[in-house]
């Protein structure tokens, strides 16, 4: 049975960069005085976020449980097992950990968005920052879909169908600018409103892709 | 969720992440002037999504030339 490194599971990665996103929420100034001053909030947050990195580490570290597994498919046939899985993630780590990864992400949302701001993502407050903001959006999945297509992850037929929905996603935000222009905010803030949310389908549809 | 599909996703979410900054480095900027951001950076924005396009529409004509040879 061959072992990928435990540095290599996409759980792992994908719990690193929460971490690394949560702790730079963490640390501001008001964090710091509290856990200084010894409240207990403050301390439970950091204890929690070290017993999630000793689990993780003691986890991934175990050399007679290993993270992700790769075993190899003949072997897999021979032993009459599941015939097809030539790549898994060992027992019941891989659902335990994206448990954790989704409960930590609903609940450390505001230190989410607070590490955001503090790394200079700062959040838009006028039409013209929203407007910007989504066209942004539209511009990164473009991005996103080239890349993939030139790698091969997505197929002809879904670049064509991303092109689409950001061609009329920008129409409509072209339009929600001349609105804007015109005076009718209201219209206008609906309108990037709707593509926000067309571009987060579409976010969802290009991730739930499988390779060609 | 597959391996590819998390590699995916999360090439997602860094492109966007990106993306955020750096409009995010304009609204910045825009706010140290005290001033929301003019017509001139929302064109600026919208040229940058043209040339984006243009690379996307030239991506799929090649994968398409590609299936063809």
């Amino acid at each position: 049975m061959n072992t990928i490194p435990w540095y290599r599971s996409s759980v792992f990665t994908v719990g690193l960069t929460a971490a690394v996103v949560q702790m730079v929420g963490m640390l501001d100034a008001t964090f710091i005085e509290a856990l200084v001053s010894g409240k207990p909030g403050a301390l439970a947050q950091l204890g929690g976020f070290a017993l999630t990195a000793l689990v993780v580490g003691l986890r991934s570290i175990a050399a007679a449980q290993p993270l992700t597994l790769t075993q190899n498919k003949a072997d897999l046939v021979n032993a009459a097992a599941v015939p097809t899985l030539t790549e898994r993630q060992g027992g019941f780590v891989r659902p335990l950990l994206l448990a954790w990864l989704l409960a930590g992400a609903v609940i450390s949302l505001p230190a989410v968005l607070q590490g955001c701001t503090q790394l200079g993502l700062q959040q838009p407050q006028t039409f013209n920052q929203r407007y910007a903001y989504a066209l942004g959006q539209v511009t990164a999945i473009r991005q996103v879909a080239t890349s993939a297509l030139n790698a091969k992850q997505i197929s002809i037929a879904d670049a064509e169908y991303t092109l689409k929905v950001t061609d009329q996603s920008r129409q409509l935000l072209d339009a929600a600018n001349s609105l804007a222009d015109a005076g009718d905010i209201a219209s206008a803030e609906g309108r990037v409103a709707l593509v926000t949310g067309i571009l987060t389908q579409l976010q969802n549809y290009l991730n739930s892709r499988r390779p060609q | 969720m597959s391996r590819p599909n998390v590699d995916l996703a999360l090439t997602v979410v860094l492109a966007l992440i990106t993306k955020a900054g750096e409009v995010s480095a304009e609204i910045a900027q825009a706010r140290a002037e005290n001033r929301d951001l003019s017509g001139e950076q929302l064109t600026a924005l919208g040229v940058t999504d043209d040339m984006q396009r243009d690379l996307l529409v030239d991506a799929i004509a090649r994968a398409k030339a590609a299936l063809q040879d």
